[in-house]
């Protein structure tokens, strides 16, 4: 008796715990929307991070519900880290969200290449980007085949930020951010660098010249920066994002990746990677002098403790191309049930006054649309708007399109190249010794993603 | 007693051993100090080079205004429910298991074992997708059901150590309460598992700490930010497109590794005396 009592308690126990923790029909959040309500209202999902930088997202999707009754938003937040892994266990299991960009490595070609992106191309006749100050250029980096894919929110360029008062220390004049200025160029920057950085036994005096990140990390584009490409040019035209093959081997692309290399090893201009502030910015920290990274950089500006200035990047041979862009182009999901809602939800978005209030709500993440550049140019504190106006256009101008986004499978291929090339940049082996073998294994790599394509 | 002279001799081993505890403790205690003095900094000192491990300016408000920057509260309830519930099911149906496997005798018995032990092998990446599919067919997506329903079926690490456990009661004991009466579920509710205090309390805190700190699985499964647990909460505090926001995230990770000391400490009691208990082992 007692033990049929235990096991019906068991029995209840459990059920109140289904019960209390099952969820609500309206908040599965599941992709591709939920059917009209009774009200004909249709829910949309948007996924995005839950990262302050994108608190726009769920702001501006409360001022869209007023404007649009009809359309519900749902917001689907994921940590930064886990933005790719919780996007491929929904697409795997068909239950994409409506509205997403690329925030972690797989961008948009990875979705492309696997026909997960809704066309456009119908919706674009009440879309006229022009008119929204969004450059052509950056359209056209989602457009295949004449269809546009994706509406590009936000483009942020690399830039330079420099300390200026350890350019006046040092008594150097500040580079130019105008990208016409043929003067500044890589070697200009590192005979810079050299007299900015201070050497010493002491830990607390010394100071480093540069540090480069231009391509944010990712190696494998920074040999384009010198004029050398690493995939065959056809790889971002006609093919996709799928390389036929790689050129690491090629002396050039060797030479690139030493001379980056040199910058901490022989130079000495550059911080190694064990050179850290209890895990916040060197740069920040007042450490550094002149620093090449993503746009992105300039949100700590206002916590900074020195005078900053934004500059262009230098000349380093490759006359088309000098610095990188990423560009957030705003996509749906094949399989969307309220396609025209989703649209409307980013058409919303890319208007002007949108695009400003998502620069602020972001804390300084650069708009794609030019009409909102005043007020991007005008929101770090004590740094020269017509500097940033002239980064920011100079970059566009110039700027190649980040490999991560248009390249399927790019963060295995990171991987791949970040690891063999490890042992250059911490001096352990020259890149001449890497380069052939890492030929190799990315040709074969690019093989195997070449053929599950062509499944 | 010892004497003098060997008292003599140990002192300097001793306290070389004490001294080279004490740096071990200093060095495993630095990430836990630094993470302390981190806390009470102001964005300004989180700059600067080298680091401070004494914050210049103490800013005892980062405990309170951390309330104003995130739902702390919210996220901290919903981390207890997932992970309470999760150690309740895991402490049941586990101990029920494994005292299943000792105690019964059935063909295939060593095999199934094996094949249970073996599970432990494959990584959870490998079965996230197939287990997504099936939640979301049961429509437990955004829910805590994902999370907390599979504890309620066993956990194979933990039947595995509870198996250990279990297989040293002495068959005399449930043969003797079986003459007396004693059901099998009884003998396993009233005999076994209050001798096995030691190895609850271990299976208790794993299962906490582990749930506790789980990360991807909240990730996957919840989709509405008022369900969200706090590690989703923590590691949304960084981003590659911001400076990192240290003092927050340390208070932040100081709050939520409270409930993990106050549990260890409550365990800890518990394990000491049931060790006392299970002095009828064989």
């Amino acid at each position: 008796m007692i033990t049929k009592t235990r096991l019906a308690m068991t029995t209840l126990a459990l059920a109140l715990v289904l019960g209390g923790c099952s969820s609500s029909p309206s908040s599965n959040g599941e992709a591709s929307g939920t059917e009209n309500g009774k009200n004909g209202v249709q829910e949309i999902s948007v996924y995005t991070t839950n990262s302050p930088d994108r608190l726009w997202v769920k702001k501006l999707s409360s001022e869209f519900e007023k404007t649009h009754k009809n359309i519900k938003v749902k917001i689907i937040e994921v940590p930064f880290d886990n933005f790719d892994s919780k996007l491929q266990t929904m697409l795997a299991s068909n239950t994409p969200p409506d509205i997403t960009t690329h925030i972690g490595w797989a961008g948009f070609s990875e979705y492309m290449s696997k026909d997960q992106l809704l066309d456009l191309s119908p919706y674009m006749d009440s879309f006229n980007a022009a008119e929204l100050g969004i450059p052509e250029e950056l359209m056209k980096i989602f457009q295949v085949n004449g269809k546009q894919y994706a509406i590009p929110l936000q483009a942020f360029v690399s830039l330079m930020l420099y300390n200026k008062d350890l350019f006046d220390k040092a008594g150097i004049p500040y580079p130019p951010s105008s990208y016409d200025d043929a003067t500044w160029t890589w070697d200009k920057m590192l005979e810079d660098a050299k007299k900015l950085t201070v050497v010493s036994n002491d830990i607390t005096k010394v100071q480093y010249g540069l540090s480069w990140a231009w391509s944010g990390g990712g190696r494998e584009q920074d040999p384009q920066y010198f004029g050398h490409d690493v995939f065959p040019a056809d790889t971002f035209t006609s093919n996709k994002g799928l390389a036929a093959e790689n050129f690491f081997g090629n002396p050039d692309v060797t030479n690139d990746l030493q001379k980056l290399a040199d910058l901490v090893l022989k130079d000495k201009v550059a911080p190694p990677a064990e050179f850290s502030v209890g895990g916040s910015d060197a740069f920040l920290a007042g450490k550094i002098a002149m620093a090449v990274d993503g746009a992105w950089r300039l949100s700590g500006v206002n916590d900074a403790g020195f005078r900053m200035g934004v500059a262009a990047i230098p000349m380093g041979g490759n006359s088309k191309v000098r610095d990188v862009l990423w560009t957030d182009g705003y996509w749906i999901f094949k399989g969307s049930k309220h396609p025209e809602a989703a649209f409307e939800w980013i058409k919303f978005m890319a208007q002007k006054e949108n695009q400003e209030q998502m620069i602020e709500l972001s804390g300084g993440s650069p708009s794609a649309s030019q009409l909102a550049l005043d007020k991007y140019a005008n929101f770090f504190k004590g740094v020269d708007p017509t500097e940033i106006k002239n980064v920011v256009n100079g970059g566009i101008q110039y700027g190649a399109e980040g490999y991560a986004h248009l390249m399927p499978g790019s963060g295995e291929m990171h991987t791949l190249i970040d690891n063999e090339l490890n042992p250059v940049f911490n001096g352990s082996k020259k890149a001449s010794q890497v380069t052939p073998e890492l030929q190799q294994k990315l040709n074969t790599m690019l093989e195997k993603n070449r053929k599950r394509d062509s499944k | 007693m010892a004497s003098t002279s060997e008292r003599k001799t140990a002192a300097p081993g001793r306290l070389l051993g004490f001294i080279v505890l004490l740096v071990l403790s200093i060095v495993m205690l630095m990430p836990a100090l630094f993470m302390i003095s981190t806390s009470f900094k102001s964005n300004a000192e989180l700059l600067l080079f080298p680091p401070t491990l004494i914050p210049k300016d103490i800013r005892f408000d980062n405990y309170t205004t951390i309330f104003e920057k995130m739902e702390l509260l919210l996220y901290y309830k919903n981390s207890l429910l997932v992970s309470g519930f999760i150690v309740i099911g895991t402490l049941l149906s586990s101990s029920y298991i494994a005292f299943g496997f000792v105690r019964y005798r059935a063909p295939g018995r060593n095999a199934l074992f094996m094949i249970l032990v073996a599970t432990l092998m494959i990584p959870y990446p490998a079965t996230m997708i197939p287990q997504f599919v099936l939640f979301k067919n049961l429509g437990w997506v955004d829910s805590y059901l994902p999370l907390i329903v599979p504890a309620f079926f066993g956990s194979a690490y933990m039947i595995f150590l509870l198996r250990q456990f279990f297989s040293n009661l002495t068959d005399e004991l449930f043969e003797a309460a079986r003459i007396d009466g004693c059901s099998e579920f009884r003998s396993f509710w009233n005999i076994a598992l209050p001798l096995c205090g030691p190895a609850l309390a271990t299976v208790a805190i794993f299962s906490f700490l582990w749930s506790w700190d789980d990360l991807l699985g909240p990730v996957i499964y919840l989709n509405s930010n008022d369900k969200y647990t706090l590690p989703i909460a923590l590691a949304g505090l960084s981003s590659k497109f911001r400076v990192v926001p240290w003092n927050t995230l340390m208070v932040a990770a100081i709050y939520t590794v409270l409930p993990c000391i106050a549990l260890f400490s409550f365990c800890q009691k518990y394990f000491v005396e049931g060790i006392s208990l299970t002095g009828t082992k064989s």
